[in-house]
């Protein structure tokens, strides 16, 4: 790097860290406190408790099929979100016509709440009046219960997954933007096809976007809520619990601030771990 | 292309220069929302005085109309007197209300008067800080007005002897049938446990879902279970063994086909939909529903019936009033304006004109004409019954609840017993 | 643009390509009509069949949201673009700023700061609502303007934009920066004159995200401002629903109507992302 400066590093980092601070980090530092604290219906008052929620956490069975199902879907999220977003971008790159109308509407999803896409997949799986039922009684066959304790974790993952799809898209499409178009030029005069230019140029170009998309989709997996919650309430037989579903039905309606606490923490602490491990494995490539 | 750019930045930069500015004018001025009025009236009073009330009566609220009403009358009535209206909606996944209050709390700046939840978890919350108001004073000091309030519920809203809450709308909770499929298929009406169980079969093989209910948020179902196993004896025994036969109950019907197919993710939206269309006979669930059924003639409320072994029934029937007027001290020692306005929204008149959109109520005033046979039947369970109660909900800790409704799905699957679901919930309350 | 995508292919592989890229499209734009039919509805008529068309072209449930007695539209919509753009202006000037400490800037405390930024990522919104709230009420300055909630928003979305735009400032090439350090630049003069240009279609993304995240961040308008006065549009999504249940016609209305600005927006400025990729292959 050219710079070195720590006095202007300060300078620049600086004022977010200083907001960064005050409202993340502040109410972080006391989500540690609590979560070795008994502390319920968010009263004012909290008494230490040691390691009691830890402990309640590593015997809870819900707990685990949570991390199973975090696990699950980091994966469905990676290879859709990174790899299938990428190709998207890069297809959408190459084409000559509609490349505008694909950029636009690509992005639609995102524009609509997590609330609306997770009724619309609700009304989809219904038993009564289900769109998947309608279609199974038109062509003659029995309804059927769509979300059980074996499906209902792929059935609520489909909508997250694809909501963010057109996300990661434009966020390729953006750094794709910005290699220069004589790289290109140099190796079609070499004659090498679309696959190997995608693989040796295009991606080691984009590393960097790769990296921080990585981190966004791992963390955005970590934080999915809503479109869950609307489709599943994380059942049937918590089936479909994730670390943020049970650590909300903790917080709002058991009202245990500090047992959820020790969720989030859970939570953070994988996914930090997680992405700092890609991160490596990434940047040694 | 450039120019596009500069004008999307000053389109920003105008915003900030705007977000600036308003955000001076309302603190210029106390309340922009309610200039209008004001400054129509005449001389404002030497009191003027701003109060800050919440309730939920916000957005689609069934009262919130008149709720806006009552409030500008009141403003103009009053000039000087200002009423910050921060009401939030409340509802299942987004209880805004809750959440505002927790914060005003944590921040301690509550509202002056708020109509929140009624029920020992809540006022333990509430009172921890020593902000709220005991009303016994107040009352005694204005028999006019105490006399006014209905004393079962003005009683049922203490905490530990004392009255923080003023109870304002209420509600019941039952198992409503549709009549006219039972007549239909010549089944006897489900008054008793016998026969509930005995129209199953017939129902199922009409394409009728027998008793719509959701078992991903069972509440009302347990509720009223707990409630038809145990009656006076035990309601109040939090979590006591004999509990655990209202959730066996819930687990034979299941078994019997009781329950919608999906009935492990229904929404309750959907079941409502499924009862009021007639795609299923019966429904347990509360007066909130009374008013968009009581078109249909056919529609009845009872107590739910005695579970097997159990000692309610038609004895008993959950009632309550879940929601109440809260005072801050603070409110009350800055000047009577406050407690002029909360005995102006409990006086006959105004309580009458929020009855006529729904609820009972806890003054005694004008009733709106109860002439629907749904009307009619609700008002035969609660007279029947010699025992009323209110729910669990604000009664229990909210983990242990959480806890036992949580643990129906797994009671119905055969992975956890009863007892064991009780005795869990029992360790957490 | 054009240059890059002039390569010869053959057609059957751009049938193939056009295929997969148009089932794709119709799979987000069918939501968006999903949502703009229903939105005709009674809520009834909605959990019976979604998928029908509307009976009639009934705009009840667009005259329902006109009528909740505690929301005006023309305001709302006001409030939300001043929140929002205000925001978005935030957001991208301190973080473009550390992102060039980050990635631009030599010092041993980045990695460890980027680490903060991913754990921050990942605290959840009901374990800094209420200490935020208790924070921002003791700024007195603030009480009852639209900043309680510009601020802590600012704040939610730094660790995202710091992310992206540390990713994308990374891979400008640092020879530019040296050349420029030769010439007897700056650090605010490299910030200035070649991070922040070069960085512009990553700026422009970032900047619609921010918005949107924004713009319908439900929780902090609720929670922040009191006042129904200042309270964005995304509100009536909350409105909605009731403690007895939820007019489902009414949320698809709400979610239609608040959702136009947004894809207007967002059609407007993604000519912006055009043109400031062009303009960055130019000049790298």
């Amino acid at each position: 790097m050219a710079v070195k400066s720590s006095r202007y590093w300060l300078i620049f980092i600086s004022p977010a860290m200083f907001l960064i601070a005050v409202f993340l980090l502040w109410p972080l530092a006391k989500t540690v406190v609590y979560s070795f604290s008994e502390w319920k219906n968010f009263s004012i008052t909290y008494t230490f408790a040691g390691l009691a929620n830890y402990k309640r956490m590593a015997a809870d069975s819900v707990i685990r099929i949570a991390l199973k199902n975090s696990g699950i879907l980091i994966i469905f999220a990676l290879i859709f979100q990174v790899g299938f977003s990428l190709l998207l971008a890069i297809l959408v790159d190459s084409v000559n016509h509609l490349f505008k109308f694909y950029r636009t509407v690509y992005f639609f999803p995102i524009v609509i709440s997590g609330t609306a896409i997770g009724l619309m997949f609700a009304l989809a799986y219904k038993y009564e009046y289900g769109l998947l039922n309608f279609f199974l009684t038109l062509f003659g066959q029995e309804k059927r219960v769509w979300i059980t304790p074996k499906t209902s974790i792929f059935l609520a993952l489909i909508p997250v997954v694809w909501q963010y799809v057109g996300f990661y898209f434009v966020i390729f499409l953006t750094g794709l933007s910005k290699i220069p178009a004589d790289v290109y030029e140099a190796a079609m005069l070499d004659g090498v096809t679309p696959i190997q230019k995608a693989i040796k140029i295009t991606i080691p170009m984009l590393r960097d976007t790769l990296v921080s998309c990585t981190v966004l989709v791992v963390s955005g997996c970590f934080r999915v809520f809503d479109t869950v919650f609307i489709i599943t309430k994380g059942g049937p037989l918590d089936s479909s619990q994730f670390l943020s579903t049970y650590m909300y039905k903790m917080a709002f309606e058991n009202f245990n601030g500090g047992y959820a606490s020790a969720i989030a923490m859970l939570m953070i602490f994988i996914g930090v771990f997680i992405t700092v491990c890609l991160r490596k494995a990434l940047k040694a490539q | 292309m450039k120019k596009r750019f500069m004008s999307i930045a000053a389109l920003c930069i105008i915003c900030l220069i705007a977000a600036s500015c308003a955000s001076q004018a309302p603190a210029a001025n106390p309340a922009p929302a309610s200039t209008e009025n004001t400054q129509s009236a005449p001389a404002p009073a030497p009191a003027g005085e701003t109060i800050r009330v919440v309730t939920y009566f916000a957005g689609s609220d069934a009262w919130a109309p008149v709720w806006k009403e009552v409030i500008q009358e009141y403003m103009t009535a009053n000039p000087g007197i200002i009423i910050l209206d921060e009401s939030q909606p409340t509802a299942g996944v987004n209880d805004m209300l809750k959440t505002k209050v927790q914060a005003d709390l944590a921040a301690n700046s509550p509202s002056d008067l708020m109509l929140y939840y009624t029920g020992d978890a809540y006022a333990e919350t509430l009172t921890a800080q020593d902000s709220y108001l005991d009303f016994t004073e107040a009352l005694s000091q204005d028999p006019e007005w105490a006399a006014g309030f209905k004393q079962t519920p003005l009683q049922s809203v203490q905490y530990q002897g004392k009255q923080y809450t003023l109870p304002y709308i209420g509600f019941y909770e039952g198992l409503f049938y549709n009549k006219g499929l039972f007549d239909k298929l010549g089944l006897a009406e489900p008054t008793s446990w016998e026969n509930i169980i005995n129209s199953l079969d017939a129902l199922n093989e009409n394409g009728i879902t027998p008793l719509a209910s959701s078992l991903a948020a069972p509440y009302f179902l347990v509720e009223n279970f707990i409630m038809a196993q145990v009656g006076e004896s035990n309601h109040r025994n939090y979590f006591d063994d004999s509990w655990a036969g209202a959730l066996d109950a819930i687990a034979e019907l299941h078994s019997k086909g009781a329950f919608p197919k999906d009935a492990m993710t229904l929404s309750e939206d959907d079941v409502r939909l499924l009862f009021s269309e007639g795609k299923a006979a019966m429904m347990i669930n509360g007066s909130w529903c009374v008013d968009s059924l009581q078109s249909n003639p056919d529609m009845r409320i009872i107590s739910m019936p005695t579970t097997p072994g159990g000692k309610g029934g038609s004895n008993s029937a959950i009632s309550g009033f879940g929601s109440g007027w809260y005072m801050t001290k603070a409110a009350a020692s800055r000047s009577g304006e406050t407690l002029k306005l909360l005995k102006y929204l409990t006086s006959p008149e105004i309580m009458a004109r929020f009855i006529a959109i729904g609820g009972s109520s806890a003054i005694y005033c004008e009733a709106p004409d109860s002439s629907s046979n749904l009307l009619k039947s609700a008002a035969v369970m609660l007279n029947t019954a010699t025992y009323i109660d209110k729910t669990l909900d604000s009664q229990v800790g909210h983990e242990a609840y959480e806890a036992m409704n949580g643990g129906v799905q797994y009671i119905v699957e055969g992975m956890k017993t009863s007892k064991e679901v009780i005795e869990e919930a029992r360790s957490l309350n | 643009m054009a240059m890059k995508s002039k390569q010869s292919r053959s057609i059957p592989k751009s049938i193939a390509t056009h295929a997969l890229l148009f089932a794709w499209a119709v799979t987000t734009v069918l939501p968006l009509l999903w949502v703009f039919i229903n939105s005709f509805k009674s809520s009834n008529e909605m959990l019976r069949n979604s998928m029908a068309l509307p009976t009639s072209l009934d705009f009840k449930n667009y005259a329902t949201l006109m009528s909740y007695p505690d929301v005006s539209l023309p305001r709302s919509f006001l409030n939300s673009f001043i929140i929002s753009g205000s925001v978005v202006l935030g957001a991208l000037l301190l973080s473009g700023m550390a992102s060039f400490a980050l990635s631009r800037i030599e010092s041993k405390a980045s990695k460890y700061v980027e680490s903060l930024l991913v754990a921050c990522l990942l605290a959840p919104s009901f374990a800094t609502i209420i200490p935020n709230f208790v924070t921002v009420s003791r700024l007195s300055f603030m009480k009852d303007t639209y900043l309680t909630a510009i601020v802590p928003q600012i704040s939610g979305n730094l660790c995202f934009t710091i992310i992206l735009l540390t990713g994308f400032m990374r891979s400008i090439p640092y020879e530019i920066d040296e050349a420029a350090v030769m010439d007897g630049a700056s650090a605010p003069l490299l910030f200035w004159q070649i991070a922040v240009p070069l960085s512009k279609p990553m700026f422009a993304t970032v900047s619609i995200m921010v918005f949107i995240a924004s713009y319908n961040d439900l929780l902090t308008s609720m929670v922040y401002l009191s006042r129904q006065a200042l309270k964005p549009v995304c509100v009536i999504l909350s409105m909605v629903s009731n403690m007895f249940g939820t007019d489902y016609g009414a949320m698809m209305a709400a979610i239609f109507i608040t959702m136009l600005p947004l894809m207007l927006l967002y059609t407007l400025a993604q000519e912006q992302v055009l043109k400031g990729l062009t303009a960055g292959a130019t000049k790298g």
